[in-house]
């Protein structure tokens, strides 16, 4: 949600009115989300640019913006977009592997006692190789908290779908951390 | 392990990405990138109908037009006088959902792949241009 007092919508009228100090807001509050998401999802290196990329996709196709959704999860729907172009381009394997991706730092978790460093990596592993749309709901509903029809929106699927692949995402994640 | 630890972990991942992300410097990047631009053109309608719609639609919808003008196509050279009416002129004006209705009518009895990853982005320029053709009639 966003942390400031304006709220999105007023910042968005701003940009669309070429206020470009109200763009600089909306990044200053999204982006560390929209990275957040990205790196879970196997960004890898190039985080920065797909959310620089991201964007600039969202603030030129303002527009196409109709307020339905909340301008985080239309910035999600981008982000997973972009990174989508950006494997095609690339011609990465969807499924990654564990090297490319962004392990996590025992030290952002300062609660991590009760889950093994071992088994977060198996886990994070398992993610990589989930197909695109499970490892996305997932990512978007446990890390992100976005609800079933907000991750529709942002997926182009339907809300009965997000939660058959969030819940096929949790099977196998639980299958190989409890291994 | 839990869902709760599960979700524990999923918001602990990317952390280091986001670390690493500068929002300022992402602002001005950004900003730099939007004002060298040119403006975002819209797409004509039949277009926007197909972009907004989801992929699997998009595809169907592709498939359906080309099967479609294939058709008809077919029926032009055979000069029949009684060739079927054309559809694709009247697709512009259909809403999304009355589209998704029809679609859904035509070819979506079989279910879709999950991981098709095809749409209507990965077609080429030149078979971009055949079916808005197809679609204009």
């Amino acid at each position: 949600m966003p942390d400031g007092s304006v709220p999105d919508a007023e910042l968005i009228d701003r940009w669309r009115r070429g206020d470009e100090a109200a763009a600089a807001e909306l990044v200053q509050r999204h982006a560390t989300a929209v990275a957040r998401f990205l790196g879970a999802a196997g960004g890898g290196d190039d985080v920065e640019d797909l959310v620089q990329e991201a964007f600039f996709r969202a603030f030129r196709g303002i527009a196409g913006f109709r307020g339905g959704a909340s301008f985080r999860t239309w910035l999600m729907a981008i982000a997973s977009n972009a990174l989508k172009d950006a494997r095609r381009r690339s011609r990465r394997r969807e499924t990654l592997s564990i090297e490319d991706r962004d392990l996590i730092d025992p030290a952002a978790d300062p609660h991590g006692e009760a889950v093994s460093r071992d088994a977060m990596h198996r886990v994070e592993a398992e993610l990589a190789r989930l197909p695109r749309l499970q490892r996305e709901v997932f990512l978007l509903r446990a890390q992100q908290g976005l609800e079933y029809e907000e991750i529709a929106v942002a997926l182009g699927t339907t809300p009965g779908a997000a939660r058959v692949h969030y819940h096929h995402a949790v099977q196998r994640l639980k299958r190989v951390a409890g291994a | 392990m839990n869902e709760r630890e599960l979700e524990r972990i999923a918001r602990h991942m990317g952390e280091r990405a986001a670390r690493s992300v500068n929002p300022e410097r992402v602002a001005a990047g950004v900003l730099a990138r939007l004002r060298a631009a040119p403006p975002e053109t819209r797409r004509p309608l039949p277009l926007r109908l197909f972009y907004a719609a989801p992929t699997a639609l998009r595809v169907a919808a592709a498939v359906a037009l080309i099967a479609t003008g294939g058709l008809l196509a077919r029926g032009a050279l055979r000069d029949r006088p009684e060739a079927p009416a054309l559809v694709a002129p009247f697709l512009p004006e259909l809403s999304l959902d009355e589209l998704s209705e029809v679609l859904d009518s035509m070819v979506l009895e079989a279910p879709v792949p999950e991981d098709l990853t095809v749409g209507l982005t990965d077609l080429t320029e030149a078979q971009l241009r055949e079916l808005l053709k197809l679609m204009e009639g």
